[in-house]
């Protein structure tokens, strides 16, 4: 019987598209989309961002101003319609450039399509174009500077001596992580977790076409064939995992220039994630078993994975998230479950894996009580359409 | 006649319904027959096999089983009763193999027994050459054969049959309703219901009619015939008179009538009658009372009627 329900439930998604595409494909284009939108280098992003300048009269430490902007790698001169940001220069700008009044010199117009993060960015290199100009005139006028050498050459001095990457040293013993692990844990769980739509429309099929009632005639009792049913999934989800870790691992890497991640890493995915295809059918169990209609499978399980995974920092980075929801995300199980690929992907240090795990088992069972309650009720209220 | 189910005094309303879907029902099933089950739509039937099978409870009233013995009914009716729903309750993406091996594997303990039985139900309902076709793919015809099939697996000695027949061709109609009659040879108690009046009294034994939650008649098909007589001019007070002393006798106007007819006798006396009163038979038809006529009746009588 066990056999037959495993069989059933495998023969069931893999002949229904619309379970395939929401187990593989969906969560293949995330994980290939966002870790191909993170991987854009910072050299690459400043080229792309145009600036439009303003000026009525170009004086020589507006040029100099605008060179070393354009050092960083910005487009300037671009049109106004099409530039991120518009530069207004003062008229005062030459004479107020070392007075000690706090005037403005320089306005930046944004364009509304500007993201904060480019405008961050942008003001962040504003400061930094200022302080160079204002060191190259200063090592002039203290003769550091041979001023019969080309402005370029000048400009190579100023940069040099204004360079202090140097002198700070990363004092993390963590490797730096590649994009990937910012882009493959999270989508990857996002997939799993989506495990509640199959689920639920195999449930409400059952339930439409009346042969979950016929079940009631038969002699199995129907919380054991749940249970049944769930276990069956259990295998599909640990089966989703393991082919999105596969391509998360081995694929994407290649698509964003990055080498593959060894096979040996895949026995950690695959221990770590027994506990996560638990937790993710145990939770997909508690909506298809409350749901009678398709729309209510896509309307509640879509959107309370959506919302769980927003709350997980799956969407927004956890930490530029403020304080209170990034406490909630502490306990939400799609978290814990992106931890758990995260360390287990790149070998991190493992300290907070028992945690985790003893929150997804705890979740869990919580999870299939309450879905096995909510399915008993379910039974006892079914009728004949 | 073996009484094979005892509903006693079985009422039923939905919940938050206020009119009772069933209402003081008494019947008796006997074991080992067929039993048809008719009514207008909404009349209970549906509801009155969902509680003969275990599938809903009644509010009043009690099921008993005749060879339920010691068990309790729930536990009688899992592993002696079988249920073939109107609806087709399968698995449409599975093939009819697969559905079968699958409900097989509930009702067997090992994989031998439910091989055989599998291939025993294939060749009761003549699904061999459809065995590896998608459910969904299947003429509606073989969709109701597999719904058939699937309630033989559980090897039931009660069968209840709703409606089997809907939405079938004549070939399919015919294969499943040789293989009720066939089942109700090998002795099982088997409980119909359908809209198709000319097929219930083809193979049920008896008929129990349902309307507006009430059965309001248990009749044994074929017992009676009736003959109906039209005349050329005006029938006489004295022979409606005496027609009516011999037998129940309708008179639609004054140049027809109809009479039940119960045995030989009757007939050549009514005819004697005719003779006598030197009638001018213009049309004479005896048969059979058909279904039809005695469910439009009951219809008709409903209110004054009822059981």
């Amino acid at each position: 019987m066990i056999q037959q329900s495993i069989k059933k439930e495998f023969i069931l998604v893999s002949r229904d598209l619309h379970s395939l595409a929401v187990l593989f494909i969906l969560p293949v284009v995330f994980m290939l989309l966002m870790t191909y939108a993170m991987s854009e280098k910072k050299a690459n992003v400043l080229k792309s961002i145009d600036i439009h300048v303003n000026q009525h009269e170009s004086s020589k430490n507006q040029t100099l101003f605008l060179n070393y902007l354009s050092r960083l790698g910005y487009q300037l001169n671009s049109p106004r319609s099409k530039a991120d940001a518009s530069l207004h220069f003062n008229a005062d700008f030459q004479e107020n450039l070392f007075s000690a009044n706090s005037d403005t010199m320089l306005v930046v117009d944004f364009n509304s399509r500007t993201s904060l993060q480019i405008q961050s960015l942008i003001q962040q290199h504003l400061q930094l174009a200022f302080a160079r100009l204002k060191l190259h005139l200063y090592l002039i006028e203290t003769g550091d500077i041979d001023d019969t050498t080309s402005i370029e050459q000048q400009m190579d001095m100023v940069i040099k001596q204004s360079d202090t990457s140097h002198l700070i040293e990363s004092s993390t013993t963590q490797q730096k992580l590649p994009v990937t692990a910012y882009s493959v844990p999270a989508w990857l769980i996002f997939g799993v977790f989506f495990i509640v739509l199959p689920i639920s429309v195999t449930l409400i099929n059952e339930q439409q076409s009346g042969t979950l009632m016929r079940l009631k005639t038969f002699p199995i009792n129907l919380p054991v064939y749940f249970l049944l049913k769930l276990s069956a999934f259990f295998c599909i989800s640990l089966l989703q995992l393991l082919i999105l870790a596969l391509v998360g691992l081995r694929v994407i890497p290649i698509f964003v220039d990055l080498s593959p991640i060894p096979f040996e890493q895949l026995w950690h995915i695959l221990l770590v994630g027994i506990f996560i295809s638990l937790s993710a059918v145990s939770f997909a169990a508690i909506i298809a078993a409350a749901i009678n209609t398709f729309e209510q499978a896509v309307v509640l399980g879509g959107g309370i994975n959506i919302i769980v995974a927003a709350l997980s920092g799956f969407m927004v980075p956890l930490d530029v998230m403020p304080q209170n929801l990034q406490n909630i995300a502490e306990y939400s199980p799609m978290y814990w479950s992106a931890e758990l690929i995260k360390v287990s992907m790149f070998e991190l240090p493992t300290e907070n894996n028992l945690t985790n795990i003893i929150y997804l088992c705890l979740f869990s069972i919580f999870s299939l009580v309450i879905s096995i309650l909510l399915f008993s009720r379910k039974i006892r209220k079914l009728q004949w359409n | 006649m073996t009484p094979g189910i005892e509903v006693d005094n079985v009422s039923f309303a939905y919940p938050g319904c206020r009119q009772k879907s069933l209402s003081s029902v008494c019947i008796s099933l006997p074991a080992s027959q067929c039993t048809g089950l008719i009514g207008p739509n909404g009349a209970g039937k549906s509801t009155l096999l969902s509680i003969l099978s275990g599938l809903l409870k009644a509010n009043q009233g009690t099921v008993s089983f005749a060879d339920s013995e010691e068990q309790s009914n729930d536990t009688f009716i899992q592993h002696n009763v079988a249920l073939v729903p109107q609806e087709y309750a399968f698995y449409e993406q599975l093939t009819t193999l697969q559905n079968l091996q699958y409900f097989a594997s509930l009702c067997t303990k090992t994989k031998l027994d439910a091989r055989q039985m599998v291939n025993e139900v294939l060749t009761q309902c003549q699904l061999e050459d459809e065995k590896g076709r998608q459910a969904r793919f299947l003429s509606g015809g073989y969709k109701r054969r597999l719904n058939l099939a699937i309630a033989l697996l559980k090897k039931p000695e009660i069968l209840y049959l709703d409606e089997p027949t809907v939405g079938v061709d004549p070939v399919s109609r015919e294969t499943i309703l040789t293989l009720i009659n066939t089942l109700k040879e090998q002795g099982k108690t088997i409980v119909f219901t359908s809209h198709m009046l000319h097929e219930v009294q083809s193979i049920c034994d008896q008929i129990v009619m349902l309307n507006e939650g009430r059965a309001l008649q248990i009749s044994y098909t074929n017992k009676s015939k009736l003959l109906d007589v039209e005349v050329s001019s005006k029938l006489a007070p004295k022979f409606t008179e005496k027609l009516n002393n011999m037998t129940k006798c309708k008179f639609s106007d004054e140049l027809s009538f109809q009479c039940e007819i119960e045995s030989d006798q009757q007939l050549f006396d009514i005819f004697g009658l005719m003779a006598e009163s030197e009638c001018l038979v213009h049309n004479v038809h005896y048969g059979p009372e058909s279904l039809t006529h005695q469910y439009m009746t009951m219809l008709e009588n409903s209110d004054s009627t009822k059981y």
